[in-house]
């Protein structure tokens, strides 16, 4: 009796330390990716989310640290190199990817670059990375050892451009690097060769422009107008696109109400649908675009709410969630799409989910 | 007594801390054991065992030092045991040619159980054919769920 025992005994063991790793060695191919947040007076916050279900794991060492007030991050197309603006430090860190554990390893000295680093750009080759410094008015360009990732700066680097510039968008075909610039409420644009900027056009905007995004087509330019009315309800404003000189004309009957202080925008990858962060009111309003014409329409579907004071909305292009980082609530919440209507998270599709930081968050890129 | 000495692979739970995938380590695995503290029959009996092992990666390692009961049962020169070890592990993560990555260390609660068998080959030596051991280790503020195979020898010393 007593064997009988010993025996079932070690084959109950056995099965349970079988069944208690069966999900660790069936579960072994990856189905999730490393988002990348800079958070202020930390650093880089670093998380592995489920491509699915969305829920997170902190990536061990997170958050990395930067220099002083990160602002920017970039990641290059192969996933290798992670680049951060410190602004307070007028430096750009350069980080290397780890492919397995998405840990960060900061690749020492610092690249100085202008006054007040803040908005980065990349093409899409990963070639050149662009820094729009805001204190000294030009923007540096850095060439991009494919191997190292390390930055050398160009030949008639730093490009002097107007006051204050904001934020940098690359076109999609790569011709075109616009520079928005809020004070002055214009959109500056250059054309890149081998990465050396050449004016061509400026054209004005709305007032207090804030952030700006382009149909993948590039046939229309989208502008977010903060100061559009004094009661802070914003607009987002359609122009067309030059396609030889990069210059904006605005389409007719273009201005489009979007929620109160809208200070980011986010054409999808389909160029089917365009969403709006309103900081002063918490949501994220929801269009969908006339591929045609270029005007919105705004979905029927409600008005998102999107954590306290959300001030950045950036399309994962690994989940295809849109994520909107909030710096009142300090996170980031992620949003599922409808494909067909263009809704976020709508019904009972994926749940939302939120990615908590310590401090408030400022920009958001993905590893693999 | 007996002292085992073996090779240990270890499918190690790194998806808690963040990799996109499990790891697998290599290692080895050392054990001092009193089988036969208490013996029920003449082929049954309780003993006590104290285990360490080392499973390494290119980016962990992963000690374990852990103790307690097993049971042990004797047939046709094999024996077959089953135990619960409770104890500590520690764990460090670092990048392979990162030298300016820091490193990170965590030592935290470790219990396993499981079970193998091994054969008795000569009068103080048995091959240990196979144990498995399910190690559920709490570091790095998570915890991990760990499987832990090794394969050796034992020597015997002393009478059962």
């Amino acid at each position: 009796m007593m064997q009988k025992k010993a025996m079932a005994l070690l084959a109950v063991c056995v099965a349970l330390a079988g069944l208690a790793g069966c999900n660790s060695f069936f579960s072994s191919t990856s189905a999730s990716h490393v988002v990348y947040v800079t958070v202020p007076n930390l650093g880089v916050a670093s998380y592995r989310v489920d491509n699915t279900s969305g829920s997170s794991t902190n990536i061990l060492g997170s958050p990395f640290a930067t220099g002083n007030s990160p602002f920017s991050i970039q990641v290059n197309p192969t996933k290798q190199f992670l680049y951060v603006s410190n602004t307070a430090d007028n430096t750009i860190s350069l980080f290397k990817i780890d492919g397995s554990s998405g840990a960060l390893t900061e690749m020492m000295p610092r690249t100085s670059t202008g006054l007040s680093p803040q908005s980065l750009a990349m093409d899409s080759a990963g070639s050149f990375l662009f820094v729009a410094n805001n204190e000294s008015n030009d923007i540096s360009v850095y060439s991009i050892n494919s191997s190292s990732g390390a930055l050398t700066e160009i030949s008639g680097s730093p490009f002097p451009t107007y006051t204050h510039p904001n934020s940098l968008t690359i076109s999609p075909s790569g011709n075109f690097l616009y520079v928005l610039d809020t004070n002055l409420g214009l959109v500056a644009a250059y054309t890149i060769s081998s990465g050396a900027l050449q004016a061509s056009a400026a054209s004005p905007v709305g007032t207090a422009p804030f952030s700006l995004a382009i149909d993948p087509a590039e046939h229309f330019m989208y502008v977010t107008n903060e100061g559009a009315s004094i009661t802070g309800i914003g607009t987002v404003s359609v122009y067309s696109i030059d396609s030889t000189t990069g210059a904006l004309t605005v389409v007719a009957d273009s201005a489009f109400s979007t929620g109160t202080n809208p200070v980011a925008v986010l054409v999808h990858p389909t160029g089917k649908f365009l969403y709006v962060a309103n900081s002063g009111g918490n949501n994220v309003s929801q269009f969908s675009i006339d591929s045609t014409t270029g005007l919105l329409t705004e979905l029927t579907t409600e008005t998102q709410t999107a954590g306290t004071t959300p001030v950045f909305i950036v399309f994962d292009p690994i989940s295809g969630w849109v994520d909107v980082g909030s710096q009142g609530s300090n996170n980031v919440t992620e949003f599922s799409v409808n494909q067909a209507t263009g809704a976020l998270n709508p019904g009972n599709l994926l749940a939302v989910n939120t990615l908590t930081t310590s401090d408030p968050p400022t920009s958001m890129a993905f590893g693999k | 007594m007996e002292l085992f000495a073996g090779y240990s692979y270890m499918h190690f739970d790194s998806t808690t801390i963040g990799f996109a995938d499990d790891s697998n380590l290599n290692g080895g695995n050392l054990s001092l054991s009193v089988p036969h503290l208490l013996r029920s029959r003449q082929y049954h009996a309780l003993g006590v065992v104290v285990d360490a092992s080392g499973n390494y990666g290119s980016h962990l390692t992963v000690y374990n030092f852990i103790v307690g009961p097993q049971l042990t049962f004797d047939k046709k020169g094999y024996t077959f045991f089953v135990r619960g070890l409770w104890g500590k592990g520690r764990e460090r993560f670092g990048i392979p040619e990162a030298l300016l990555f820091p490193g990170y260390s965590s030592l935290g609660r470790a219990f396993a159980f499981g079970g193998g068998v091994q054969k008795n080959w000569r009068p103080q030596l048995a091959v240990r054919i196979l144990q498995v051991d399910y190690v559920n280790n709490s570091n790095f503020d998570v915890t991990q769920n760990n499987i832990r195979v090794s394969t050796g020898l034992v020597f015997q010393f002393g009478g059962k």
